[in-house]
């Protein structure tokens, strides 16, 4: 299997399953503009978890001291020249939320143009529960932030927001 | 002085009185004055020599004890580099200087918020960010149904003043360093003032929305910041505290600025209204009156709260370098002293250590004694 970043700087990959067990993390270090070859099969034999099971994040950095949002590089699987399409983020909350939703704008433009917000459909979560964002990336291959909201199941009250930003292969810098 | 001195200078003085009578006699031979004279000279040497040696002797059996006498001097007078400390008070304000980069928040405010001295405005919503670059704004005010301050980033080496009033708590955040950044959110119907001299803006949040609010200029962090303040006013009837927590201060000072009567000025006053200081390396429990200066220096707290309501409650534990207590003009340092703490801390090793010591000296000295004696 191919892996590679939709991202013009270097990321830490992380694989892990998107379930509660068994327990199995990869860190790899995935360079800019090229492709990273694993052999799952191994592990997926051993532990009994399929391809769709996993989840793969690139970390270019993570939240840093002046309060920007953490940017992550969407990892493309497969061969190089894959169109750009979506992103799927999954998202898992820490207490018990009626609704979750999120929206999206450039990066690089301070803020403004935000998309509406849209609700995840069943998105009325237990705690520790698991969504999937589908975000559509832009086609002309620049960044986005991304906005997630959830209100809590509980009084009512809005969590605080989950930030973060998708590099592209084409961003600018903000 | 012993026998054997007094047996000497007798025989001395019989020699001296014998040898003056057969002087005055005047037909005395002259081999037998210089027989009594040569005597006197003999008794002479070896009574300086007993003196000398007694000296020495005398010498010799005080150093032990000067020696002990000194290393409790000492213990007794040096205060211990770091104390122990549990602290539970209330004050009206306090300034803490944060040595570290320091998060404040996520911290739901129930409140309406007020910040003043951010040089940028950031915001997912265009109409904030356009009022802020048409005004040039450096302060903005929120009211909305829902307020939370996500965070408050503070750079290292920055003060943080905290005070509270009867309808509001206030934060004050000076710093040599840049960014000093505040990020709120909220929720609901909102009405913000962006800039002093706008007219208020009406905005809707069926979901949340974000600002974020940035004094000094990240790219040259060596520029400081102006003075940040976040205003936090209670709304009618609400009186829900303003929890704080997670900090690390180096430094606590209790100070407030009163106002004088008209033409006097302000003047800094001690801002505690009470509290209690227990020091668990002596066992002391203080009690702090309403007034008392209170100064607490190289601070490591394992624990440090500000409940901020009307007053604030202040609960540290954890240990300093340096804590100073004043009342009126008297100020004291309450760092115990060595022999204070370990009279505290390891009495049993006290005891036998002293004991040990103590068997040591007198042995010492008896062995001198017997000495002197034979």
């Amino acid at each position: 299997m191919q892996l590679r970043l939709d991202s013009k700087s270097a990321a830490r990959l992380l694989v892990q399953p998107q379930r509660s067990g068994p327990f199995y993390r990869v860190d790899a270090v995935l360079p800019a503009g090229q492709a990273l070859a694993w052999d799952a099969a191994p592990m997926l034999a051993a532990t009994g978890l399929r391809l769709v099971d996993l989840g793969f994040l690139g970390i270019v950095h993570v939240a840093a001291s002046s309060g920007e949002p953490a940017l992550l590089a969407p990892v493309v699987l497969g061969a190089a020249g894959s169109e750009r399409g979506v992103a799927t983020a999954v998202v898992r909350v820490s207490v018990a939320v009626s609704s979750v939703a999120w929206r999206s704008y450039r990066l690089g433009t301070g803020g403004g143009l935000a998309s509406d917000w849209v609700t995840l459909p069943a998105s009325q979560l237990f705690a520790w529960q698991r969504v999937a964002v589908t975000i559509p990336l832009p086609v002309d291959g620049r960044g986005l932030l991304v906005d997630v909201q959830a209100v809590g199941a509980d009084d009512g009250q809005a969590l605080p927001l989950l930030r973060f930003a998708i590099d592209g292969a084409r961003n600018v810098a903000p | 002085m012993s026998p054997h001195d007094d047996r000497l200078n007798a025989q001395r003085s019989t020699l001296t009185n014998a040898l003056a009578e057969r002087l005055a006699a005047g037909d005395a031979p002259l081999a037998e004055l210089r027989d009594l004279q040569e005597r006197i000279k003999l008794l002479d040497g070896v009574i300086a020599e007993q003196a000398t040696r007694d000296q020495r002797r005398i010498t010799a059996l005080l150093w032990p004890l000067a020696l002990v006498g000194f290393v409790l001097l000492v213990a007794a007078s040096v205060p211990v580099p770091r104390v122990p400390l549990s602290l539970t008070l209330k004050a009206s304000a306090v300034q803490l200087d944060l040595a570290e980069a320091t998060l404040l928040g996520p911290l739901a405010v129930n409140a309406d918020i007020r910040v003043e001295g951010f040089s940028t405005l950031e915001s997912a919503d265009p109409i904030l960010v356009d009022a802020a670059a048409r005004e040039q704004a450096d302060s903005v005010s929120v009211q909305a149904a829902e307020m939370r301050l996500r965070a408050l980033r503070l750079p290292a080496g920055a003060s943080l003043g905290v005070e509270a009033r009867r309808d509001a708590v206030t934060l004050l955040v000076e710093s040599a360093r840049a960014p000093v950044i505040a990020e709120l959110e909220m929720r609901g119907t909102a009405t913000l003032r962006v800039g002093d001299g706008a007219l208020p803006l009406a905005r809707d949040y069926p979901r949340s929305e974000w600002m974020r609010l940035v004094a000094g200029d990240a790219a040259k962090p060596a520029q400081a910041p102006p003075l940040v303040s976040l205003t936090l006013a209670r709304r009618d009837g609400e009186n829900v505290p303003l929890q704080i927590s997670a900090l690390k201060p180096t430094r606590l000072r209790f100070l407030e600025r009163r106002e004088g009567a008209v033409g006097e000025g302000s003047a800094l006053a001690s801002s505690l209204l009470g509290g209690t200081l227990t020091l668990p390396a002596t066992g002391q429990t203080l009690a702090l009156a309403a007034g008392d200066g209170l100064a607490l220096d190289g601070l490591r707290p394992e624990r440090f709260e500000i409940v901020a309501g009307t007053p604030l409650l202040i609960e540290l534990s954890g240990s300093a370098s340096g804590l100073r207590q004043r009342v009126g003009e008297f100020e004291r340092s309450l760092k115990p002293s060595w022999l204070e703490y370990v009279s505290r801390h390891h009495l049993t090793q006290l005891l036998w250590g002293s004991a040990a010591v103590l068997w040591g000296a007198l042995a010492w000295v008896r062995r001198q004694i017997g000495v002197f004696k034979s």
